[in-house]
């Protein structure tokens, strides 16, 4: 049973998750489009796996769901951002760039 | 919402979430597909490209269920709403198993409240280790003696002022029965000082304690719970209202909570100021126990040597001509040294019943394991699929635990019914537990949670373990793997069956003795005749009666009214045998000759002249008291054949001399008198009696009149009664009615084990033999397909029933040949225990093997004469 590609970062999937609904909310398939927009790799396994993070997202309380009419007037749910989500986008996003500038050094220097 | 609340809110309604993200799915998968479309591209390609690209949803659907529940705590529900289904499917195993330990842990934790209530649970008192009774026996003139221990009140105060040892003494008197208000009926009252309740630490439920000056002003009492709510209807209004207990009527001022035990041994239904009673009762009430607690920080040992340094302190005051010996004992008679030549009963029922519940686990193994085996495909297909061996170890685990829980249950309502069941089996009145009852109580519970969790584990570890041994999976996928047959795990099974059928012998022996025993026991030999025989306890009034020749004279002329009753045949004074007290005898010898002590206490009787006749204990050597034997003169005595045969083994006792404490005269034998009960009518070895004439007792403050007569008992004591107050009316009469009725109390520790032991054991073999059923049948059943065989090779089916029933009596017959010499061994541990009866009874042990062989045979042949029934080619298909 593998989780995301070894070459991502744990938690990588849901800092992006939490940047893509930043700019506004989206249901589950639009957040698969946008992602697949910015990268075609982070989805390999396969866009459900976008679910699971979206729960943890969900069970933290970084983001709010509510069922809504989608295009084809199926009901899909619609996935906000939070303040909380959003300060913890924030302290994610320095947190990781710590860690990659950090990698950047020691490629540049070793 | 908190994270928390969410949490919980997932774990409860997972599978609602689920769902839901299924549907959020589907819509993910729907969107695709028709942006797909619109861009042109093929329908099929289109629901082909999706698929691909939503990747594995079951994957993400399970990756989501365990962010809201932990992955294995799912898997377990699983497992148990699995379980849930196969038990629905097979109620009968799963009541099997759940009867086969219901009946053993809940017997098993019946027995465990007794030995709680007996040896483990604490005195309920304030520190208790600290609590001692001080007990003095003091010598007077030369030749008497206060043979039981006690005080009087004047030393009370001076062990009162010994601050540097207690921190307070108080004191008690033993129970007596009163008659209570005016219709009758009869309580027990205590006497106690106004500090004791306040030592012990025990608080009134309502109102106060008894004060100091209660004493010498009003007349007020304590009631117990017990009381209060018969008399009172447990109203709190009860307090203040007044009471007449005996001759007094007295102001109810406390209430005890339920349970209060004080003097220990006793459930008093009141309390009251000390002598502050009109009627001292008689001699055994008037005894003044003193109960003492120990300066904080004092060791015992510390406050045994300050306590005899402060004694002889003491006896510098007292008047010449009297000694002292003063014992600090602790106040908890568990702790007491030889205490409780009964308890150890307890214990081994204990170690019966444990052994029963292995036993259980046994049968319960070999009903799992051979379940196991049944199920070998199903396993073999589900380590196939991709299940590891933990997994499935973990499937059989819950599977079994099941069936466990039931049965733990099913243990926990059997044992709080037994325990409550207890106090009907002892006879009223009676106290046979010092501390409490045995009560299903937090230790109680928490032993039959943990022996229960104990016997899942140790029944289930080796049948899953087995089961989940799918090493071989193409062997065990072929037909015919299900079948029960030769082989590792057949020995194993039979080895189960033969262990079964082994502790079920050694468990049915010991009962089956006991139940022998106990038949005896009922109509046991007293040693003396106790047909007819009443008596009734008279106390003389100290004012009226001072001198020794003066109670003489009043304790004739009472016999000699007794006798001249019409119908009485005989009828003489002295201590009826139920009743007595203790000491230890001596024999004259050198000082350092260890063996002239007796190895037991003996029990010390009162005869009066025409004791022995009137009793009919018969005289084996030498003789009875006579009228030589007065006061003054040389002091003699009786012994019984038992006390003779310790003291002078071989060698004849007559003439020769002992005494029953060191500060008595020795005394001489003069006759060997035959054994008599004084104990337990059912004991196997009963104490050693001896005998000392009451004519040369110093005092004689009270006595039992006995007689027998062809008269119905309550007409006799109703005579004696008149003829008692028309010689004096102040003579008070205490204990009245029939000797033997006066061993009740006394009988009922070895009536009583012995009727608890003979449920238990019943209880334990029905355990064990409906396991023995169970697995017995499951094994004939599970070679249904090696019958079919047989049968359509030719075999008649009586020779393939004979084949089935020898196969299973085989290891049955084996397990009861350990069995026996199991129970050969294990039965000497019982044979103090047993009357009459020696441990190898040749009856009880051929009785034993019978029923357990017709016991296997029963369950053998039901099955096999079904599978014999059985078309061959059906057989031959079921797997």
């Amino acid at each position: 049973m593998r989780g995301e590609p070894p070459d991502l970062l744990p938690g990588t999937l849901e800092l992006l998750i939490l940047r893509i609904l930043a700019r506004g909310s989206a249901h589950g398939y639009g957040i698969a489009l946008r992602l697949k927009e910015l990268s075609d790799e982070v989805l390999q396994v396969g866009e459900s796996s976008l679910y699971p993070a979206l729960q943890r997202l969900l069970l933290n309380g970084y983001v709010d769901a509510e069922w809504g009419a989608s295009a084809n007037n199926r009901r899909a749910r619609y996935y906000t951002i939070t303040a909380a989500g959003r300060k913890r986008l924030a302290a994610e996003r320095a947190a990781f760039e710590q860690i990659v500038g950090a990698i950047h050094q020691v490629l540049r220097t070793a | 919402m908190t994270p928390w609340l969410r949490r919980l809110r997932a774990r409860l309604r997972y599978r609602h979430f689920d769902r839901e993200l299924a549907e959020e799915i589907d819509v993910h998968r729907a969107l695709k597909e028709a942006d797909l479309r619109n861009e042109g591209v093929a329908a099929d390609e289109a629901r082909y490209r999706t698929a691909r690209e939503l990747g594995n949803v079951l994957q993400a659907r399970e990756a989501a269920r365990g962010v809201w529940l932990a992955p294995w705590l799912e898997g377990v529900w699983q497992d148990a709403r699995y379980a849930l289904r196969q038990a629905r499917r097979s109620p009968g195993f799963t009541l099997t198993v759940a009867l086969v330990f219901g009946l053993g842990l809940g017997a098993n934790t019946a027995i465990f409240s007794i030995v709680d209530a007996t040896h483990l649970k604490p005195l309920p008192f304030r520190e208790h280790w600290r609590l001692f009774d001080i007990e003095a026996v003091e010598q007077r003139g030369t030749a008497e003696e206060t043979h039981y221990s006690g005080m009087s009140r004047r030393r009370l105060e001076s062990w009162r002022e010994q601050r540097h040892i207690f921190d307070s003494v108080e004191a008690y008197r033993s129970v007596q029965p009163m008659k209570l208000g005016d219709d009758g009926e009869t309580a027990l009252v205590s006497q106690v000082s106004a500090g004791l309740f306040p030592l012990l630490g025990n608080e009134p439920r309502l109102g106060r304690h008894l004060a100091a000056a209660d004493a010498t002003e009003a007349a007020v009492a304590v009631i117990s719970d017990g009381l209060w709510k018969r008399a009172f209807g447990g109203v709190p209004g009860a307090l203040g209202k007044q009471i007449r207990i005996g001759a007094t009527l007295r102001t109810i001022v406390g209430v005890m909570p339920p349970g209060t035990r004080f003097p220990l041994g006793s459930a008093p239904d009141a309390w009251v100021p000390l002598d502050s009673v009109e009627d001292p009762g008689d001699a055994a009430s008037r005894f003044l126990g003193v109960v003492a607690r120990l300066r904080t920080g004092l060791t015992p040992a510390t406050a045994r040597s300050d306590l005899d340094n402060a004694a002889d302190a003491i006896q510098q005051d007292s008047p010449p001509g009297r000694r002292w010996e003063v014992e600090l004992v602790p106040l908890d008679p568990r702790s007491r040294p030889g205490a409780g030549v009964e308890q150890p009963l307890v214990l081994i029922v204990f170690g019966a019943m444990s052994l029963v519940v292995i036993a259980a686990c046994a049968s319960v193994a070999n009903l799992l394991l051979s379940r196991a085996i049944g199920r070998r495909r199903e396993l073999a297909i589900r380590g196939a699929l991709g299940a590891g061996r933990g997994r499935i170890l973990r499937q059989l685990l819950v599977g079994a635990g099941l069936p466990v829980l039931a049965g733990a249950v099913a243990a926990i309502l059997l044992a709080a019914w037994l325990i409550r069941l207890i106090p009907w089996l002892l006879p009223p009145r009676t106290v046979w537990f010092p501390v409490d009852e045995p009560s299903l109580d937090l230790r109680v519970l928490l032993f039959a949670i943990a022996s229960s969790v104990l016997v899942g584990l140790l029944s289930n570890l080796l049948p899953a373990v087995r089961g989940a041994q799918v090493s071989m999976p193409g062997q065990q996928l072929r037909s015919g793997a299900g079948q029960q047959g030769p082989g590792r795990d057949g020995r194993t099974r039979r080895a189960l069956v033969a262990a079964q059928a082994a502790l079920a012998v050694a468990l049915s022996a010991g009962a089956g003795l006991m139940l022998n025993s106990f038949a005896r026991m009922v109509t046991a030999d007293s040693g003396f005749e106790t047909e007819g025989l009443v008596g009734v306890a008279i106390t003389l009034p100290g004012n009226r009666y001072p001198t020794r020749p003066a109670q003489a004279a009043v304790v004739d002329d009472l016999l000699q009214m007794v006798r001249s009753i019409p119908g009485v045949a005989s009828a003489t004074t002295g201590t009826p045998p139920p009743l007595n007290v203790w000491g230890r005898l001596v024999r004259e010898g050198t000082e350092q000759d260890v063996a002239a002590k007796a190895p037991a206490p003996t029990t010390i009787l009162y005869a009066g002249r025409t004791y022995f006749d009137a009793l009919g204990i018969p005289i084996l050597a030498g003789r009875a008291f006579s009228p030589e034997d007065r006061l003054g003169g040389p002091p003699v005595a009786v012994i019984d054949e038992d006390a003779a045969r310790a003291l002078w083994p071989g060698d004849d006792p007559l003439g020769k001399r002992l005494r029953y404490s060191h500060l008595v005269p020795w005394i001489t034998v003069v006759g060997v008198a035959g054994s008599v009960k004084t104990q337990s009518v059912g004991a196997a070895r009963d104490s050693m009696e001896l005998y000392l004439p009451e004519e040369q007792q110093t005092r004689l403050q009270g006595t039992v009149l006995m007689a027998r007569s062809r008269q119905g008992q309550e007409s006799l004591l109703a005579a004696i009664r008149n003829r008692i107050q028309a010689v004096d009316p102040s003579v008070r009469v205490g204990l009245a009615g029939l000797v033997e009725e006066m061993y009740q109390p006394i009988l009922a520790t070895p009536r009583f084990t012995a009727l608890l032991l003979t449920m238990f054991a019943a209880l334990a073999i029905g355990a064990v033999s409906i396991g023995l059923y169970g697995a017995l049948s499951y094994e004939v059943a599970g070679r249904s397909g090696e019958i079919g065989v047989r049968m359509a090779l030719g075999a008649a089916p009586r020779s393939v029933r004979a084949l089935v029933l020898r196969d299973a009596a085989m290891p049955v017959l084996a397990g009861s040949a350990v069995g026996c010499a199991l129970a050969f061994w294990l039965t000497r541990f019982i044979a103090a225990h047993l009357y009459h009866v020696g441990p190898r009874d040749p009856l009880t042990a051929a009785a034993v093997l019978a029923v357990l062989v017709l016991v296997s045979l029963a369950a053998a042949y039901g099955p096999a004469r079904r599978a014999t029934m059985v078309d061959p080619v059906v057989a031959l298909r079921a797997d």
